[in-house]
């Protein structure tokens, strides 16, 4: 299949055996939309770049298991946003997020407000989230895993998990309810 | 707009640049794994490692034949095997009729009648025996002539053909029973076991002149079997032991402090084994020899250094399977109930360290091993 210069059958086959080349291609071709998904779960550039370049390791190195049965982009993704997890767990979300100060925000945002931020102010906003709440709001909002899903996913209850997911969702209403816009 | 879609819309639109530092470090790590794999390609293979993989390969290849056998001759037993045509119920007994029995038929007989060959026959091939005498003809006949028609009767007859059928006899005619060649049996069984985490480290600690000390340590498992005799003198058993604790005690020179470090598995394991028995059911106690395979579930990990206590959950294998081999020996205390006691090797055939931060998996391969002592109580079901 060719995508705009990308023949992705020779390009797998290429990195199936290893070649750098293949791989940097694979790479380039993905990077730009897996860094979003990054930063959205990271909500900082640093851990983000940390959690793209463990993913990328992990899909050349796991290549061999992608059997041509799906969207190559989704198995990509599948790993990003599983890497992106691990990363946040290590760090202890759940004690993050209780450190967090609790306004009573809004829960609405006005279209003329959604027109005119852009990714990399959305981006700042996302940062200012708690790990935790912010790993379940993307979950749920950008990889539609349902609330049971992510409580399996986590270990968590499906409580938990719903209150988390509003909690961000108030929080990141309210912060980008505050912006100088 | 909703606001979900709109937030999911502008991520996924999104195509920041990534640092092109991140693809450089991405084919640094690539590399370095690269090379590494040709070095060990190139690297003399392991003599003790050959060695131990070609004991677990070759115990596999025991353990496959004997239950491909098994399977074959029983399957014989009950159809093809034994020419049924050729069997004729004659006064209890069984004769066989035919031309001279293959090698198969007289192996499949065997198994299932192990000590047919014994009973005493006449030329004709009709039995003689009378009033608990028996006299013993002699030559050119088959040995599946005079089988009787069940185990628990053959072995009857063994005891009149010997001589020995008396009080105490009759009594152990009845452990007999209780062990005959169907039997199904269940019980409970435990290990205490000298256990072993092998890797570098552990081994280097076995060296006298080395930092590292690696000190006997100990553990156990408990839990409930059950098994079925498949042939003569062949029994599978399968053994649940929800507790299964293995240990590791070293002390190493580390950052200037001498320290002690414990490390403690605790696994839930299923085992399959079969027990071969060197003596038949005429003894009242019987030795068997056993060949199997485990397969542990890793429920905690953790590690005492000096007092602090770490997990190691994540970095260890939640799955550990291995070889077994071993000795135990039988003993009937009476009414179907016999304990067991012996000897137990386990050990593990793949790498149960799945690596962490700091160190990949393959630079700390580590098999769980160890040595045990089986304690056994069944009973026997029929």
């Amino acid at each position: 299949m060719t995508k705009g210069g990308f023949n992705e059958e020779v390009i797998l086959t290429g990195c199936r055996k290893n070649d750098r080349r293949s791989q940097e291609s694979l790479y380039r071709h993905f990077a730009k939309k897996m860094y979003a998904i990054c930063l959205s779960y990271a909500g900082e550039r640093p851990m983000a770049q940390d959690i793209l370049q463990e993913s990328f390791i992990k899909v050349f190195k796991n290549i061999k298991q992608y059997k041509n049965d799906g969207a190559l982009e989704g198995w990509i993704r599948k790993i990003v946003t599983n890497t992106a997890i691990d990363h946040i767990r290590r760090r202890k979300w759940t004690d993050e997020y209780n450190k967090v100060d609790q306004n009573d925000p809004g829960m609405h945002i006005s279209n003329a407000a959604m027109n005119i931020i852009g990714f990399n102010e959305l981006m700042k906003q996302v940062g200012r989230l708690p790990e935790g709440a912010r790993l379940v709001f993307n979950l749920y909002a950008l990889d539609g895993f349902t609330h049971r899903e992510i409580a399996e996913k986590l270990e968590i209850t499906e409580g938990t998990s719903k209150s988390q997911f509003n909690r961000a969702r108030k929080l990141l209403i309210n912060f980008i309810g505050n912006m100088n816009l | 707009m909703d606001f979900l879609k709109w937030y999911k819309k502008t991520v996924e639109s999104a195509d920041p640049e990534p640092p092109a530092v991140i693809w450089e470090e991405i084919r640094n790590e690539l590399d370095v794994d690269t090379v590494w794999y040709k070095i060990e390609k190139d690297l003399p293979a392991d003599r003790r490692k050959r060695i131990l993989f070609m004991m677990a390969a070759a115990a596999s290849i025991l353990l496959i034949i004997g239950v491909g056998t098994f399977l074959y001759l029983n399957s014989g037993v009950q159809g093809s095997g034994i020419p049924m045509s050729h069997i004729e119920h004659h006064q209890g007994f069984i004769r066989y009729t035919g031309s001279e029995p293959s090698f198969q038929t007289r192996l499949a007989v065997a198994l299932e009648f192990p000590d047919a060959r014994h009973i005493p026959y006449a030329e004709d091939g009709s039995i003689i025996q009378a009033a608990g005498r028996s006299v013993y003809s002699g030559e050119g006949l088959y040995p599946l002539q005079g089988l009787r028609y069940t185990s628990d009767l053959l072995e009857y007859d063994l005891q009149l053909h010997a001589g020995r059928v008396t009080a105490a006899g009759e009594e152990n005619r009845s452990h007999r029973k209780v062990l005959s060649a169907k039997g199904y049996y269940a019980g409970l069984s435990g290990n205490l076991a000298n256990t072993w985490l092998l890797n570098n480290k552990t081994l280097q600690g076995l060296r006298s002149d080395d930092l590292t000390a690696s000190l006997p340590s100990f553990g156990y498992s408990f839990g409930i079997m059950a098994g079925k005799n498949i042939a003569g003198n062949l029994d599978i058993q399968a053994e649940i032991h929800l507790i299964s604790l293995t240990r590791q005690n070293y002390n190493e020179y580390l950052h200037g402090k001498y320290i002690n470090n414990n490390m403690q598995f605790n696994y839930s394991s299923l085992s399959l084994s079969g027990r071969w028995y060197l003596s038949g059911h005429e003894k009242p106690g019987r030795h068997s020899i056993i060949l199997g395979a485990y397969a542990g579930l890793l429920r905690n990990a953790k590690q005492d250094l000096n007092g602090e206590t770490i997990s190691l959950r994540q970095d260890y294998d939640p799955i550990d399977f291995g070889v077994i081999t071993g000795y135990e020996y039988h003993y009937p205390v009476g009414n179907g109930i016999f304990l067991g006691t012996g000897f137990q090797t386990r050990f593990g055939l793949n790498n149960i360290f799945s690596g962490n931060d700091l160190i990949p998996y393959y630079l700390n391969n580590t098999r769980n091993a160890s040595i045990n002592i089986i304690l056994s109580v069944r009973y026997n079901l029929n």
